[in-house]
């Protein structure tokens, strides 16, 4: 840690005044951010939130104006990107503050989705002299006529939470934008607000693109964080997910009532869900005091929990990711986090936002919901301490993106390939960016694609006097009803019967409920009454089921870095060392495990087989996350069957996967090796997922994003009901005519990149080969066994049955392990 | 070829969406949603066009199997007018010209509607009705209050099968009480996953063959 010391307070005038009017210390971190800023850099500051990021980025641009001895009105110097636009009126006030103590006349103004149509027509003549905005409304000023013009005085461009745009396919379309400004306005300095991650040069390149140079700062605190866990006083030998969550509930309130404010975070929409009823269930006095806050709950909803906690006025919100963004809640003394930590860089996160008092330090509180997941916090705390974090990887070739971005600038005044080629190569997303493919994105926005007897009556852009625009205003119109990439699953929209909406479900749970079926939903009891036009229309119920809706894409896999402590802990246990209390809870779990098989390490991979009434179980433990065991366990069975005809039974979990035959070919550790081996890994892949199949549902954010699927002007429903193809639909037209399209193969890439974790399965294997084999015969199921059978028979069984068959099972499993020990 | 018996008729189906009443040398069909592409196109949608011409082959299919005097389009030839530059409308001419002794009706569905000039260049019969052939009556969009047994199109009928880690929605010939729906005639075209009733017969049109499925 570099900064943090406290300065005395200097005599200067300028920006710093305003630090000394709140009373406030400046951190050595922002002083020397603004200095860089003035000196003319760009760079990186990251920290976790609440540390005065913020006021390092805005104060350098604040001291410029007024070095520059300038009066009167002030043009559109800073432009401030933020993901969210929730966060954006937060954000205005935020900076407000310190223009209105310094008494500048710094015009402080957002403009998002939400903002008012005149507000946006007075912004289009005159903008603010800052403007908070998001990327898609950016994109989105970029595509009218007067393009970049309104943007030439500006000076400075902040971008927020970075970390968060990274790696996803906003994050393309704002460096696609940032290069389009940058190219335009050559002293330019681009700032990036970050959590602290494990790749912070590439987030850094990613920023500024490939010619840009900058500083990274660390603005970390020395404030201390802690990591805990909440140790249960007995643990099961045999634990299976879900199953402990519950259980340490009295604690987990014990807890709560320690604290005036708590954050509660889960993994999962559902688990959220759960929790927030769980807690009312048993503290109804609370009714009222606790929260719940998630992604498909209604905007308002989620505003009025904010600004509940805000006022300090809740005692516990029970969220999930959707809280991992924002401004300071500064009320919230403890966080707790429920289920795996599943990364390092997010848990301390997410720790980051309790404990903004002075002094205070940052506190989480995990819940493990089973054993190994106590194992994870220890982990977790190591990593930490060796600022080991989580890479948050940059997209790269996202020609969707590009395809959308040629169409946004071809709706305002145009743009020359040539000059514009530079610009999108000069990102990183698209450095690598070959002329084939520069070509193929051009074609494809003006002819629709190589197939060009197939589009005749395609047009979209078209080349006049050098520049490439749309042809047609209505097109352009059209254009920017659909700019943007953030896309989502078909959701169907929660309303009550009498009015006023809950939020949003997917509709693959809706389908399963007939009308009068309940469920539970934004904590409270529903019954559905009718659906009709993608709403699922509800009263209140008073009893029934407890169906919670899941929700797709909440399952995160367990992160190299997490993993391969675990792994270094497990390899000391193994040694008999068990040094944190985490380890001590757990030792005769893993003691077990070691007796009964072998403790996995970071150069061991443990392998057991054994047989049961269901036939051969092949576990293996190679502790790479639940998508890299996905396509391991599809990649063995597939190399399996080709030795021997047989169907497998298969099972994964972060830590391992299952596998069950009736008819398992013989195989001996040696043999193993082989089926474990990375020759002709992408072909047996492709061929034993379903891959074709997956990258059809990949294909359909990217038909989205490129334009080849239209959701209509809003009011207009009938009228654009003549252009609804599903993205399915549309795959299949594609393949059939129009197969090089290249927006297919990048459907395919997606899959095996993000989807299947190609890159890591890669990896993985080769460590693999270099590890030992602990193969064993194993009589029953082990501890690290067992959560993959249990998961394996709920795919398979009723839920009441699976709850009792497991507990036949756990009990049967103690019994074996009271009589070994 | 399947056959069915429905309402004393006897109907036969093939899998490439057609279905053929041998007593009166007629074929069905609904749903083509011809020139659709081009009209993604006209509104700046990149989808390749391509799929016309495979679809007047399977039309071609049809007839050569049964050899039928009359063919009755019940609604959504068109998915919307062509304009006369479109190549549709050259392949379509030549088409017609090649079968030109069929007796072709079109019934007005809600996509093409306002296509009765076009029709008569093509020398098509354009009804804008439901359109009788007793004991069946003919029409685009399905109607619970019809009096007599009713062959439509419209809603382009899907089932969802599931049959243990898989997945798969196959266009059907949904026969009910009084109604039978064909499935969408052309390859652009969509499905709506519907809900049998008891009673319901429902034929899954696969590759290359029709075969009977439960609900």
């Amino acid at each position: 840690m570099t900064a943090g010391m406290a300065s005395p307070p200097p005599e200067d005038a300028g920006v710093e005044a305003f630090f000394h009017r709140r009373g406030w210390r400046i951190f050595d971190f922002q002083r020397q951010s603004w200095n860089a800023y003035l000196a003319g850099d760009s760079g990186l500051i990251h920290a976790p939130t609440g540390t005065g990021k913020s006021l390092a980025a805005w104060l350098g641009p604040l001291q410029e104006w007024l070095n520059s001895g300038e009066t009167g009105a002030v043009g559109c110097r800073v432009l401030w990107i933020t993901p969210l636009r929730a966060l954006a009126t937060d954000l205005v006030e935020k900076l407000r503050e310190p223009v209105d103590i310094l008494d500048l006349p710094w015009q402080v103004e957002k403009r998002t989705g939400d903002t008012p149509a005149s507000q946006r027509a007075r912004q289009r003549r005159r903008l603010p002299a800052a403007l908070v905005t998001t990327p898609e409304s950016l994109a989105l000023m970029l595509s009218y006529a007067e393009g970049a013009r309104p943007f030439s005085g500006l000076r400075c461009i902040v971008v927020d939470e970075w970390h968060e745009l990274l790696g996803s396919k906003r994050g393309v379309q704002l460096e696609l934008c940032l290069a389009h400004l940058r190219a335009r306005l050559p002293r330019l300095r681009v700032w990036g607000l970050s959590a602290t991650l494990g790749n912070l040069d590439q987030a850094l390149k990613a920023l500024l693109g490939m010619r840009g140079k900058g500083l990274v700062i660390d603005g970390t605190l020395p404030k201390r964080n802690r990591i805990e866990a909440l140790i249960p006083a007995t643990l099961n030998r045999f634990p299976w997910s879900g199953h402990l969550g519950t259980r340490l509930l009295p604690e987990v309130i014990a807890a709560v009532e320690r604290h005036d404010s708590t954050l509660l975070f889960t993994n999962t929409r559902s688990q959220a869900e759960r929790w927030y009823q769980a807690l009312l269930d048993s503290r109804p006095d609370w009714a009222g005091t606790v929260a719940l806050h998630h992604g498909s709950l209604d905007r308002t909803l989620r505003d009025g929990a904010e600004a509940l906690l805000r006022a300090g006025r809740l005692r516990c919100v029970v969220a999930t990711s959707s809280l991992d963004l924002g401004v300071d809640f500064s009320p919230v003394q403890q966080v707790i986090q429920v289920g795996s930590p599943k990364g390092v860089a997010r848990l301390l996160q997410r720790a980051g936002r309790s404990g903004h008092q002075p002094g205070a330090e940052s506190r989480v509180l995990c819940v493990p919901s089973n054993a190994f997941e106590l194992i994870e916090v220890a982990a977790a705390r190591r990593a930490a301490a060796d600022n080991r974090l989580e890479a948050r990887p940059p997209l790269r070739s996202c020609l969707d993106v590009l395809v959308q971005h040629l169409v946004t600038l071809a709706s305002g005044p145009g743009f020359r390939a040539g000059e514009l080629r530079a610009e999108v190569r000069s990102t990183h997303a698209f450095a690598t960016l070959g002329e084939s493919e520069w070509r193929w994105a051009l074609d494809f926005v003006c002819n629709g694609g190589s197939a060009l007897g197939n589009y005749e009556q395609y047009r979209r852009v078209v080349r006049e006097a050098g520049r490439y625009r749309v042809a047609e205003a209505r097109l352009a119109r059209q254009h920017r009803m659909s700019i943007g990439t953030i896309t989502d699953d078909p959701m169907i929209q929660v309303r009550w019967l009498r009015g006023g909406s809950l939020g949003s479900v997917e509709e693959s749970f809706i389908a399963r409920l007939r009308p009068g079926g309940r469920f539970r939903f934004a904590g409270r009891l529903l019954e559905l009454v009718r659906v009709r036009d993608l709403t699922a229309y509800v009263r209140g119920a008073t009893s029934g089921t407890n169906a919670v809706p899941r929700w797709m894409g909440g399952r995160m896999p367990l992160s190299t870095e997490l993993a391969d402590n675990v792994l270094e802990l497990l390899a000391r246990a193994d040694e008999g060392k068990f040094e944190e209390p985490e380890m001590a809870a757990t030792r005769d779990i893993l003691r077990l495990q070691a007796r009964w098989s072998a403790l996995p390490g970071p150069t061991r991979l443990v392998v057991e087989q054994n047989r049961s009434r269901e036939g051969t179980h092949l576990f293996l433990y190679p502790f790479a996350g639940r998508l890299v065991h996905e396509g391991l366990a599809a990649l063995l069975a597939y190399r399996l069957s080709r030795l021997q005809p047989c169907t497998f039974n298969l099972s994964v979990n972060d830590y391992g996967l299952e596998l069950l035959s009736r008819n398992f070919p013989d195989i001996g550790a040696d043999h193993l090796k082989e089926l474990l081996s990375d020759t002709n890994l992408a072909e047996d892949i492709l061929a034993c997922l379903n891959a074709a199949e997956m990258a059809k549902r990949q294909f359909r954010d990217i038909a989205r994003i490129a334009g080849l699927v239209f959701h209509g002007y809003p009011g207009r429903g009938k009228s654009a009901r003549q252009l609804q193809a599903s993205s399915s639909l549309i795959w299949e037209v594609l393949q059939d005519y129009d197969g090089g399209n290249r927006l297919l193969e990048q459907a395919r890439r997606e899959v095996l990149e993000s989807q299947l974790e190609f890159s890591r399965l890669a990896t993985c294997l080769k460590r693999l080969a270099a590890m030992e084999i602990r193969y064993t015969e194993a009589g029953q199921l082990t501890p690290l066994a067992f959560p993959l059978w249990a998961a394996r028979i709920q795919t398979q069984v009723s839920s009441e049955s699976w709850q009792a068959r497991v507990e036949r099972m756990a009990a049967r499993l103690e019994q074996a392990a009271e009589a070994a020990c | 070829m399947l056959s069915i018996r429905w309402h004393g008729e006897t109907l036969r189906m093939h899998w490439e969406r057609g279905l053929y009443w041998p007593a009166m040398t007629t074929l069905f069909i609904a749903d083509c949603h011809f020139g659709k592409a081009a009209a993604f196109q006209r509104q700046g949608i990149p989808i390749p066009e391509g799929s016309n011409r495979r679809d007047l082959g399977r039309l071609d299919t049809l007839i050569e199997a049964w050899r039928p005097e009359r063919l009755v389009v019940l609604g959504d030839f068109f998915h919307a007018p062509p304009s006369p530059d479109e190549s549709l409308f050259r392949d379509f001419r030549r088409w017609r010209e090649a079968h030109s002794c069929l007796d072709i009706t079109l019934l007005e569905g809600n996509h093409d509607r306002r296509l009765s000039t076009l029709a008569a260049t093509l020398s098509l019969r354009w009804e804008t009705g439901p359109l009788p052939l007793p004991p069946f009556s003919c029409r685009h969009e399905p109607s619970d209050s019809s009096p007599v047994p009713t062959l439509c199109g419209h809603l382009h009928p899907v089932l969802r099968l599931r049959t243990g880690r898989e997945r798969l929605r196959v266009p059907i010939f949904w026969f009910g009480n009084r109604q039978a729906v064909l499935p969408a005639f052309g390859s652009f075209t969509g499905g709506m996953p519907v809900r049998l009733r008891g009673g319901d017969r429902a034929f899954a049109v696969g590759d290359s063959a029709v075969v009977p499925v439960r609900a």
